[in-house]
């Protein structure tokens, strides 16, 4: 390395701060020996401070739907590419799809000539299964109506067994979290809701209500299921919950580990 | 490798968990966006460009291999990105004639200026004037808090190539303003 690009290497560390203190002390002999400027380094290094301030907007929202969209039209395409997979050893895409006619008729001719009696058996039984997570949604939203927290209990319990819960169910449930007066039933309705985390309803429900939530207990639950999701978009919610000033010590604790973990 | 970090969500997302791609976006779009309209000054492209990234993301995600770390990769792709972008550009004479974006939308249509937005539009104009080379690097740099090391991975080439780039392009900026101030000057 020649002088002037060992000058040239110390001004830039200098100008960043990441020079060493063997640097510095070589960077300042070449200052006191006047081969290096100071003054036009300082100049450097304010313009290069100047330049962080310069103002810069934030995204759209719009960006972030676009990015959403573009996600769910990939994973509906690795599904079908995955359900596809069976033929991926043939080498042509137009033999992989002769292959995929191939089979289907062949499915198609064992299905209809020999398991008959047992494709019936099995819409029976998806038939009875519909019924049956129909019954308890309706057993559910009685429940919850009831005055007794025991009632209400046995309600949240029910809905955390329905496996395809729609809407309503979702909906039942955060309200109950949202609203409802017993701890151990609003605790209940957040295990119940952590089984539908896929749902983009679901935790957004459960992110809107951790500012909702007065007791520590329901808080700590959240900040860890909002952990257990990896649901980023909640360090907003939480850092409210910690700005406020009578805030249990736990939960302190609690709500600066989620935020460092989700950042 | 923790299991929340960027590198350990990308081996997921590389393995078929698509939904982990998510919270690489709500880490790194902010950042992207940043980069990209420093360098553009037009909030819609820089927005189409960050949408690109993590399209290529996803649809280039079994070539990922852990090897450097996520943000320099991210941002590797960013820059190709942006160079494959600028080419396009480059090759449409017209450009030069469009209006800058930004100068219709707020800040830049202060009809009396106070000496602090001089300085800034003048700055602007200075940065506009650097090679993009010169101007990711500085961005790179200055912006986004990337060690020289760092700025070398992703531009691949040499720590000490970086460190020249970043004194010769303080300077150039520098005798631009200078430049810029003056001719601003005389005009009043």
């Amino acid at each position: 390395m020649n002088e002037e690009q060992q000058h040239t290497h110390l001004i830039s560390a200098w100008i960043d701060g990441s020079i060493t203190a063997e640097e510095r002390q070589l960077f300042q002999q070449l200052v006191e020996k006047g081969k290096v400027d100071l003054t036009e380094v300082e100049e450097m290094q304010l313009l290069y401070r100047d330049i962080g301030d310069l103002p810069v907007p934030e995204p759209s929202d719009e960006l972030r739907n676009r990015f959403y969209d573009s996600l769910e039209q990939a994973k509906k395409e690795e599904s079908s590419s995955a359900s596809g997979g069976i033929f991926y050893f043939l080498p042509h895409k137009n033999i992989r799809r002769w292959g995929a006619v191939a089979a289907v008729f062949i499915a198609g001719l064992l299905i209809g000539n020999l398991f008959t009696p047992i494709d019936n058996y099995r819409q029976d039984i998806q038939q009875l299964s519909t019924e049956v997570s129909q019954m308890r949604e309706v057993v559910m939203m009685n429940l919850l109506k009831d005055q007794s927290s025991v009632q209400r209990l046995k309600a949240v319990n029910i809905g955390s067994d329905i496996k395809s819960a729609d809407h309503r169910v979702i909906e039942a449930l955060l309200t109950t979290l949202n609203n409802d007066p017993n701890v151990n039933v609003r605790l209940a309705s957040i295990e119940a809701l952590i089984r539908h985390g896929n749902n983009p309803v679901v935790r957004r429900g459960l992110v809107e209500s951790i500012s909702r939530q007065q007791s520590p207990q329901v808080q700590v639950a959240l900040a860890d299921v909002m952990i257990q999701l990896e649901e980023s978009k909640s360090v907003e919610e939480l850092q409210r919950l910690l700005d406020q000033k009578e805030l249990d010590g736990a939960v302190r604790d609690k709500l600066e580990y989620a935020i460092a973990a989700l950042r | 490798m923790e299991s929340n970090s960027d590198s350990a969500l990308m081996l997921k997302v590389k393995a078929g968990d698509l939904d982990k791609m998510g919270l690489l976006f709500e880490r790194y779009h902010r950042r992207l966006f940043r980069f990209f309209y420093r360098l553009t000054r037009r909030h819609d492209r820089s927005e189409d460009l960050v949408q690109e990234v993590f399209e290529r993301i996803i649809k280039y995600r079994h070539t990922y291999t852990n090897s450097g770390s996520f943000s320099t990769w991210i941002f590797q792709i960013a820059r190709n990105l942006h160079a494959d972008h600028h080419r396009e550009q480059s090759s449409m004479p017209v450009e030069d004639d469009l209006p800058k974006w930004e100068d219709m939308e707020g800040y830049n249509l202060n009809p009396d200026p106070g000496p602090h937005e001089e300085e800034l539009k003048l700055m602007y104009r200075a940065l506009d004037n650097l090679d993009s080379e010169k101007k990711e690097t500085l961005v790179l740099s200055r912006l986004e808090g990337f060690k020289y090391k760092e700025i070398a991975e992703i531009m691949n080439c040499s720590e000490s190539a970086v460190k020249v780039r970043i004194y010769r392009t303080l300077k150039e900026l520098k005798a631009s303003i200078d430049e810029l101030s003056k001719e601003h000057k005389n005009y009043e």
